[in-house]
């Protein structure tokens, strides 16, 4: 396999991978999701015209487990204005502390974006685009991990980096990402979407796609050359990566 | 951790104690039996010596909501009265809503032709109203449980509603009654987060967990917060229905067996127990086995505890009484047996309530497994690390540990360890090594429960509870709180001096005891962990050459010094010596004190204390000076290591009494408060 597009070496005191049977009392997986991985680059450098794929991640710093117990907003904010008095929830979460991670992504770039591309080469163009930023500690907003009040710290990383190779574990079904389904039955939310032409909002819902991550010499391998549990993903959106 | 508990489900041993998928153990017991024949139907009152019955279970409350072939009377027989005389208007409804059912089973692809013909028996009898001329159909009431049994075919004999293929058929009806729909009221299918299979999505699972209050749901959803992945309150859980009720039940299970269940902190004022609070921290316990290699039988537990079963215990009684999954998790009993874990309070499969007039239940309850004690399990890691090869049992096995706290009619994950056992077991024989110390005698004393430390400490800290559990079971180093309020608890209860009441007495030596077995816990787990550290500690170390511990010994031997001299001038020892009050100066500032200390012992005490004791301190004396003399002041590592070596030169001086000398001792435990010197 050649070498991913993108590298980076992301850390923090503490972070939370919320499980989704898990979302009150929250429970953190023991690792970093693909999920969470890509909002760190997408962090680091977004354009609409190109998707991250992670392709593998490696534990550095696997960290330890704690427990913090803290008053919450019951609710989500919306436009009208919440007294918190009124609305204060007391909720445990279990998180990790003390983590590094690697991260191997590809940088997939969208089929409406080659149209218009004048013969750039926009994969190699977005590639360095990270990297120039990776390297000099640009970003769009912090990177986090997990959750917002987590914030991460990053650098840019090479291809030959290791983690702790000691690190074994079978860690089951994990989640890989969010899917955003168009639907016209399912009509639970909207989201944007490029029909190859114009952006257009497409009524749908969200569906999590879950792949089984196995810690082998402290690197979860997401897509191998045999399996890719983005193809599910991509099947449930109507798209073809 | 709901796929660690819906693994465990399908531990062979284990699986035994589950109701099947979809089925629940109710606290009422079936009643009635339906005896089925081609030409009529009979009532035949239900044989109560199996005991509870796991019928299926959807969690129904006020709605209508039938259950395949045992159900209610007033769903299968569409009896209307209660026992008190209530009338349940409802009661036609229901009973056809059972009917329905019974269609709908006909129709279903999980039954055979035999199955079928039973049911179609079932309707007959049922719409047919063949039971209304039975002898005892006016004792049947509406709350009255009921179940079918055919008398003829291939199916003679059998409840009916225990067939694996109406389990099946029960299992896909819970999970249509449960989906989430689309606007099309089709099924809403996913990959579970546990299982990855894509199936219909719950909204919620159907049996709820019971911790401490009652029960409540296993998965934590709010209606409007955190609902990345799914929409709103109507939304699903990301859990298909198998996985969920099998999480569900094996946790039930696990709660509910003493040997798999220990209470962690109670919330408690006074005698009055808050159920529902953050507080309470119960911990859930359990070993994922691996595959054996080779038979266990080549393993002898008698030969690996040696003596700690104590003389004359056959090989048969040794290995009946170590339940070694129990043993892993006594190192979080309670201080005190029996305390907070009653049975009233994990009563989550209560007995079945017989009616009056009723056959009784006639089950005797299966004997309890004897306790295991932490000395058989330290006896056992200790031979175990010796002789790796013998416990086969470890390969691939797991050790699972979740440690809940109930929050307002939620379940919150505390803490989660899932532990390879071979990798963990270091750990645990590590904490074992490390909390055993001789006691006040020198004799040899066993290890300590957390619980235990906790309750020396004078400590309700849940957090660091939850930090020595991380310690016993991964290894991560103790916490350093422990040891500073390990060496104030110890230097209070030593200055305090012997109690007037004997209980009072009995408690304050027992936490000294295990308040020294946290001091060498704190200072000197990692040499413990390491090879060869099993006894390192537990007693006089004549070797360690640490100030701090030198001067420890040293107030000891002042100490029995005094003793020996008040015997001998007045035929009694004091019960708190003036040594004693000084141990505060003492474990603080040693140069400030001890010159003086030593110039009156010498002076005083010693020219009558015998031999042994002069050349005792004379040899800890001369080794001080070669450390450059008593330190200025100790820190908190200092004070710890002094008051260990106080604890273990007295234990050392007095295992090597004389009869003459314990009477005394004795005498001045008994003798009233004053004798001092």
């Amino acid at each position: 396999m050649h070498d991913p597009s993108v590298c980076l070496r992301v850390r923090g005191d503490y972070a939370l991978f919320s499980r989704p049977e898990f979302k009150v009392e929250r429970v953190s997986y023991p690792i970093i999701t693909p999920s969470a991985a890509r909002g760190a680059l997408e962090a680091v450098y977004w354009k609409p015209e190109f998707k991250y794929r992670i392709r593998r991640i490696g534990v550095v710093k696997i960290g330890s487990t704690a427990t913090v117990l803290r008053n919450e907003l019951g609710t989500r904010q919306g436009k009208t204005p919440v007294f918190i008095e009124d609305d204060r929830q007391q909720r445990s979460s279990l998180l990790l502390k003390d983590v590094e991670y690697l991260i191997h992504a590809d940088i997939v770039v969208q089929p409406h974006a080659h149209a218009q591309a004048n013969g750039v080469n926009l994969l190699i163009k977005h590639t360095e685009c990270f990297k120039r930023r990776a390297q000099s500690g640009q970003c769009r907003h912090q990177p986090y991990l997990g959750t917002r009040e987590f914030s991460a710290e990053f650098e840019a990383a090479t291809p030959d980096e290791q983690p702790d190779r000691g690190l074994n574990q079978r860690l089951g079904n994990m989640l890989l990402d969010i899917a955003f389904v168009p639907s016209k039955t399912r009509k639970e939310m909207q989201f944007k979407r490029h029909d190859g032409k114009k952006w257009d909002v497409a009524d749908g819902y969200m569906e999590a796609v879950y792949f089984n991550a196995d810690l082998k010499d402290g690197w979860v391998d997401v897509v191998t050359d045999t399996a890719n549990p983005y193809a599910r993903l991509d099947a449930l959106e109507g798209r073809h990566a | 951790m709901l796929d660690a508990l819906v693994k465990h489900a399908r531990d062979e041993e284990f699986s035994k104690s589950l109701p099947p998928t979809g089925f629940y153990n109710y606290s009422q017991p079936i009643r009635w039996v339906v005896q089925i024949s081609e030409r009529g139907a009979r009532l035949e009152e239900a044989d109560l010596s199996g005991l509870l019955f796991a019928r299926p279970y959807t969690g129904r409350t006020s709605g209508i909501d039938p259950h395949p072939l045992a159900d209610e009377a007033c769903y299968a027989l569409g009896v209307s009265v209660d026992d008190k005389g209530k009338v349940d208007d409802r009661a036609a409804e229901k009973h056809a809503k059972f009917l329905a059912l019974l269609d709908k089973m006909e129709d279903a692809p999980q039954l055979d032709a035999d199955i079928r013909q039973a049911i179609a028996q079932v309707k007959k009898a049922v719409a047919g109203e063949w039971l209304v001329d039975d002898a005892r159909w006016a004792e049947v009431k509406s709350k009255d449980w009921v179940a079918f049994q055919v008398q003829s075919g291939p199916l003679a004999g059998k409840k009916l509603f225990q067939l694996p293929a109406v389990q099946a058929f029960w299992v896909a009806e819970a999970q249509e009654r449960i989906a989430v729909r689309d606007d099309k009221k089709e099924m809403i299918t996913g990959e579970c987060a546990v299982c990855g299979e894509v199936k219909p999505l719950i909204s919620r699972i159907p049996v709820g967990v019971k911790l401490i209050s009652k029960p409540g749901p296993l998965h934590s959803l709010n209606s409007n917060a955190f609902v990345s992945g799914r929409t709103d309150t109507s939304g699903h859980n990301n859990l298909c229905y198998e996985c969920a009720d099998t999480a569900s039940r094996v946790f039930n299970a696990l709660a509910s067996d003493k040997q798999h269940r220990r209470i962690i902190v109670m919330d408690k004022v006074g005698k009055q127990v808050k159920l529902d609070t953050l507080r309470n921290q119960v911990a859930l316990f359990w070993v994922e086995k691996g595959r054996p290699l080779h038979s266990a039988e080549d393993f002898s537990f008698q030969s690996a505890l040696g003596n700690s079963y104590g003389e004359g215990a056959t090989e048969t009684k040794a290995s009946e009484a170590f339940d070694f999954e129990s043993a892993l998790g006594d190192l979080m009993r309670p201080p005190v047996a029996g305390d907070s874990d009653s049975d009233s309070d994990n009563d989550e499969q209560p007995k079945p309530k017989v009616k009056k007039g009723t056959k009784a239940a006639a089950s005797a309850p299966a004997p309890p497994k004897p306790e295991a004690r932490l000395s058989q399990l330290s006896s056992l890691l200790n031979v175990q690390n010796a002789a790796r090869q013998h416990l086969t049992f470890l390969d691939g096995s797991k050790f699972a540990l979740a440690i809940f706290s109930p929050n307002v009619g939620r379940t919150a994950l505390r803490d989660w360890l899932y532990l390879d056992l071979g990798r963990m077991l270091p750990h645990v024989r590590a904490y074992l090594n490390a909390t055993t110390i001789n006691d006040a005698w020198g004799k040899p004393g066993d290890p300590h429960h957390i619980n235990a430390l906790m309750e020396a400490l004078g400590s309700k800290n849940a957090n660091l509870t939850r930090d020595l559990i991380r310690t016993a079971y991964e290894g991560v180093k103790p916490p350093l709180e422990m040891l500073a309020q390990a060496v104030q608890r110890f230097r209070t209860l030593t200055v305090k001096g012997a109690q007037d009441r004997k209980k009072d007495e009995w408690e304050r030596q027992r936490h000294l005891k295990t308040l020294a077995a946290a001091l060498k816990f704190s200072l000197y787990y990692a040499k413990t962990a390491a090879e060869g550290g099993a006894k390192f500690m537990t007693g006089l170390e004549r070797l360690e050459s640490d100030p701090a511990y030198l001067c420890g010994r040293l107030l000891a031997v002042l100490e029995e010094a005094q003793q020996v001299y008040s015997y001998r001038q007045n035929k009694k020892r004091l019960k708190t010596t003036g040594v004693q009050r000084s141990f505060g100066a003492a474990s603080a500032s040693p140069a400030g004190i001890f010159p003086k200390l030593v110039k009156l012992a010498t002076v005083a005490h010693l020219p009558k204390a015998g031999r042994y004791l002069n050349e005792e301190m004379e040899g800890l004396v001369r080794t001080l000076v070669e450390r450059g003399g008593y330190p200025m002041s100790l820190n908190v590592e200092g004070q710890g290591r002094f008051g260990l070596g106080y604890w273990h030169q007295r234990g050392d001086i007095r295992a090597n009494w004389t009869p003459e000398q314990k009477t005394a001792d004795e005498q001045a435990e008994n003798a009233p408060e004053g004798d001092e010197a």
